[in-house]
């Protein structure tokens, strides 16, 4: 597997974009400090599910906008998941996991949707 | 080794004596991140090159694109041109693409738009850049010294040249 970056949290930018400082925004999101939201936009940690949708309610930005690697992460945990559980039902022909089976198809196909990174050899 | 960078990212800088400001473009229009550093005190390059470094790091662009200062119309200190040398070394490193631009180049780029001087085509980029908008600087009187904002819409100039002429966007819009 490829060594690469995660793509940015784009927090950042929305916070820049309307001239917010690191406090303000963590006030606004259910912080205290901005030391949260500078650990958060440098991805060294995960933000709580109450800031991820204040930050969605302040900038109304998707979450996939906002916090793409995240978004990226659980996709693909959701995919990998889904591929098992599909895996499972391969042999059971009853109508249930025929229905289950579309839905699932459906999210194994989403990863392979985004663009691709470039790789320099 | 592999490297992974992101195609459509780009890393513009321009170099002042009391600092540098970067733009990291994801579109022609469309900045991800942008700052103005002041550096202070002694080894002023040093300091430079260790936060372009840090956003090589952080976003691992696709290139870098600087102002050409090399030619004697640019007008910078010696030490400048050396902190020029030093970014494109640097980023020649990590295999990211340099790209240089002089000021003719940008004008042609802003050219339809109608905008020709600094103050013309920043109010261009502020126009299109609707979060760049509140950092205008103030129109310069005979007197005052260029606004420290000024270098942010002089880096985000250089970004927005690059994807004109890499992408073929088109002109400028407004």
């Amino acid at each position: 597997m490829l060594e690469g970056p995660k793509p940015p949290h784009r927090l950042r930018t929305e916070r820049n974009a309307w001239d917010l400082t690191q406090t303000e925004l963590a006030r606004l999101i259910g912080y205290r400090c901005g030391t949260q939201v500078s650990k958060i936009e440098n991805a060294c940690r995960k933000p709580s599910i109450t800031a991820i949708i204040a930050s969605t309610i302040l900038f109304d930005q998707s979450i996939e906008h906002l916090f793409k690697s995240l978004y990226i992460e659980a996709e693909e945990l959701v995919a990998r998941e889904a591929f098992r559980l599909h895996q499972l039902l391969l042999n059971d022909e009853s109508p249930r996991a025929a229905r289950k089976r579309e839905l699932l198809t459906k999210l194994i196909l989403a990863p392979t949707r985004r663009p691709n990174k470039k790789i320099h050899e | 080794m592999n490297k992974v960078t992101y195609p459509d990212l780009v890393l513009s800088v321009t170099l002042a004596s009391r600092g540098f400001a970067y733009v990291i473009f994801e579109g022609p229009q469309t900045p991800l991140d942008w700052g103005i550093v002041d550096t202070k005190g002694g080894q002023k390059n040093r300091q430079i090159k260790a936060r372009i470094a840090k956003l090589l790091a952080r976003y691992q662009p696709e290139a870098l694109v600087l102002e050409n200062i090399k030619r004697k119309q640019a007008r910078r200190s010696d030490r400048l041109k050396r902190a020029s040398l030093q970014l494109q070394h640097l980023a020649d490193a990590r295999g990211v693409d340099v790209t240089c631009y002089d000021r003719a180049t940008i004008r042609q780029a802003f050219a339809p738009v109608g905008a020709t001087t600094k103050v013309e085509i920043a109010e261009a980029i502020a126009m299109a850049i609707p979060a760049f908008t509140h950092r205008l600087p103030p129109k310069r009187k005979i007197w005052m010294s260029e606004s420290r904002r000024q270098l942010l819409f002089d880096a985000a100039s250089l970004g927005m040249t690059h994807q004109t002429i890499r992408v073929d966007a088109g002109p400028i819009k407004n």
